[in-house]
């Protein structure tokens, strides 16, 4: 069966794929905004439109909300922070992009393998849904591990969130408009709140590279002859 | 509302009024001391309060889902405030603060999403699948082994009084949502969900006093403190819900009742507020040290007794206390513990109990006692007002309920 929404969510596996495979900030910039209008544009393909008529207003609104705050303005403000601190690229990511695609490859292959065993037919949307949900995820916590860029890392969280959204669209969550609204703001926010800390990261280091943040923690502990405080 | 809800309110507000106030009298003094940039009082007190206003949502919030936007709005306001000086090591623990927080509460929004499908088609896979992400989700806020690794670095680096907040009140609001997805999971599940919330409880226990046998660092004793008792709370609530007869899940605070759900629900609601209170008294003294001694290294602080007798006096009884020493109430819960916990859980929960006891009075006998290495800085008197009010309220409840319940078992 081959639709609208299956093209839509193909699509989301091959963002994932390419965002995998690229080292250039803008461009991993743009494959998340490219999410953010498909995890925007999901809920109204998946709607049954011969059975349940025009979505309400609430869908739309959602839609529409969810689209611009996804695919615009968290785009265009992780943007403003790669010019501003001048990084265009993640040089020296803790996994090669080659592997990071076969890695990303195979973690869709799981998904698929891992959705078509957990028989969950009823109140599905889309066949598709829940093992690219689960892919989408995957990658997004993947890409956190995995890369040494403060900004990346946010990206990754995206990826990792839209995971989710599309899970709750694929089988049909209904929450009401104040929580949806609510989750987009609390996204909103924390990538804000995110960004602010990436300036100062940036001043403070004169670098953008989370691999600097190690000097807390206990592990040190666990050595028989430790000297941290020396 | 059941009793716990109100309980946590109430401890919520308390403890935000005592940290306000240490942020009066805190604040000028650390910016002399620290030196360096810092955050604008305007904008550290308006996070405050914001933190204050989306734990109380948090507590109050009607449905499932909003009680996570909730959630990590608690998250975002707090985050702030952990770089109020901007240093690198604050600017590392609220990176991580963030991004480790905000995984683990992606986690616990998925997890909701499946437990709201498995209430509409009532599959008990579901049910225990969402289960399982929601503890690992609010179980990371809430500090439990081994999702906690945000928790020493944000707990220590953070000014006192937003330590003590975190770990008094934060915690308990992020327990509080496990608490409530425990309450609407069906019979057939339930042991499951018990058994799970007892091993990351246990594991929590081990890991603080693994953590805490050779720590070098005061605050982060504390915070390793806050996941050892964050482990008891999750592993009494767990045994509270696994005898409670009624499936409705509510907890409900009787002295009279001495069945062993009754000592139980006791021994929990005990152990939350003590354990937030006394958390708190020693967080704001941790603070003043740290003003004094301008380290946080526990071999650099000797002979507070000699030096800083006031405040000597509060860290040592605040340490006996979370130690779990009578006149605490946690003597009392910690026994309940023990006393209704399966023999295997209750030898090892003792062993460990042990191991804390013996590192945490360590730590405080050699900071109070001997002769004082070097001189400390002056700090303001003001600095001693909230935590001796603190320690007088620890010592009259604890005394008050002691009483009541020998009183109460001898009829």
């Amino acid at each position: 069966m081959t639709s609208l929404a299956e093209i839509l969510l193909a699509l989301f596996l091959l963002t994932n794929l390419i965002l995998a495979g690229t080292g250039r900030l803008p461009q991993a910039i743009r494959l998340v905004a490219a999410q953010g209008w498909l995890v925007g544009l999901l809920p109204l393909v998946l709607w049954s439109w011969p059975t349940a008529g025009t979505p309400p207003l609430r869908v739309w609104l959602v839609a529409l909300v969810n689209a611009l705050v996804k695919g615009v303005l968290l785009p265009s403000l992780l943007a403003y922070a790669v010019r501003k601190v001048q990084a265009k690229r993640e040089l020296e990511p803790l996994v090669s992009f080659r592997l990071s695609q076969i890695i990303v490859f195979a973690l869709c292959v799981a998904s698929f393998v891992f959705g078509k065993c957990l028989h969950i037919a009823e109140a599905i949307a889309s066949e598709l849904a829940i093992p690219v949900a689960f892919a989408t995820m995957g990658t997004g916590l993947f890409l956190i591990c995995s890369r040494r860029k403060a900004i990346t890392q946010v990206l990754g969280f995206l990826v990792f969130e839209n995971g989710i959204t599309v899970f709750g669209s694929g089988i049909l969550m209904e929450y009401g408009l104040v929580v949806e609204l609510g989750i987009l703001l609390d996204v909103f926010v924390l990538v804000f709140v995110l960004g602010i800390a990436i300036f100062q990261i940036n001043r403070t280091f004169s670098s953008l590279d989370t691999d600097r943040l190690n000097q807390l923690g206990d592990v040190h502990l666990l050595h028989p002859h430790h000297h941290r405080h020396a | 509302m059941n009793s716990l809800q109100s309980i946590l309110l109430t401890l919520t507000s308390v403890l935000f009024v005592a940290d306000l106030a240490q942020s009066f009298f805190y604040l000028p003094t650390a910016d002399a001391r620290e030196g360096g940039e810092h955050m604008s009082h305007g904008v550290y007190y308006a996070c405050l309060c914001g933190f204050f206003a989306t734990m109380v949502f948090a507590l109050l919030a009607p449905s499932l889902p909003l009680m996570w936007v909730a959630v990590e709005l608690t998250t975002l306001v707090s985050a702030p405030l952990i770089a109020y000086h901007r240093g690198t090591g604050s600017l590392e623990a609220m990176w991580k603060y963030l991004l480790i927080c905000s995984i683990g509460i992606g986690l616990a929004l998925f997890g909701t999403m499946l437990v709201m499908h498995a209430q509409t088609s009532g599959n008990a896979t579901w049910f225990k699948a969402g289960f399982v992400f929601v503890l690992a989700g609010y179980g990371t806020k809430t500090g439990l082994a081994p999702f906690h690794t945000w928790l020493p670095d944000a707990h220590s680096e953070a000014p006192a009084p937003v330590s003590a907040l975190l770990s008094g009140a934060l915690l308990n609001c992020s327990f509080f949502a496990i608490t409530r997805f425990r309450a609407v999971m069906p019979a057939e599940v339930a042991s499951f969900c018990d058994n799970a919330m007892i091993a990351l409880g246990v594991l929590s226990v081990a890991f603080a006093a693994i953590f805490m046998v050779r720590q070098t660092d005061y605050k982060r004793l504390l915070a390793y403190s806050s996941i050892e008792h964050m482990g008891l709370i999750v592993m009494l609530f767990a045994l509270v819900m696994k005898l409670l007869p009624s499936a409705d899940g509510m907890l409900r605070l009787d002295l009279a009742d001495h069945s062993p759900v009754g000592i139980l629900t006791l021994a929990l609601f005990c152990h939350i507020v003590c354990h937030s209170l006394t958390k708190t008294l020693l967080f704001q003294t941790a603070g003043n040290l740290l003003l004094a001694f301008e380290t946080r290294a526990i071999t650099a602080v000797q002979g507070l007794g000699v030096s800083l007798k006031g405040h000597a006096l509060l860290w040592l009884v605040g340490i006996v206390f979370i130690c779990g020493m009578p006149p605490s109430a946690l003597f009392l819960s910690e026994l309940g513990l023990v006393l209704q916990a399966p023999l295997w859980m209750a030898a090892l929960v003792l062993a460990l109990l042990f191991i804390v006891f013996a590192a945490m009075t360590k730590v405080a006998l050699s900071m109070t006692m001997g002769k004082p290495r070097a001189r400390p800085v002056p700090v303001p008197r003001t600095l001693l007002i909230v935590p001796s009010l603190l320690f007088v309220l620890l010592v009259v409840s604890g005394l008050a309920l002691s009483l009541l319940t020998v009183l109460s078992f001898a009829k």
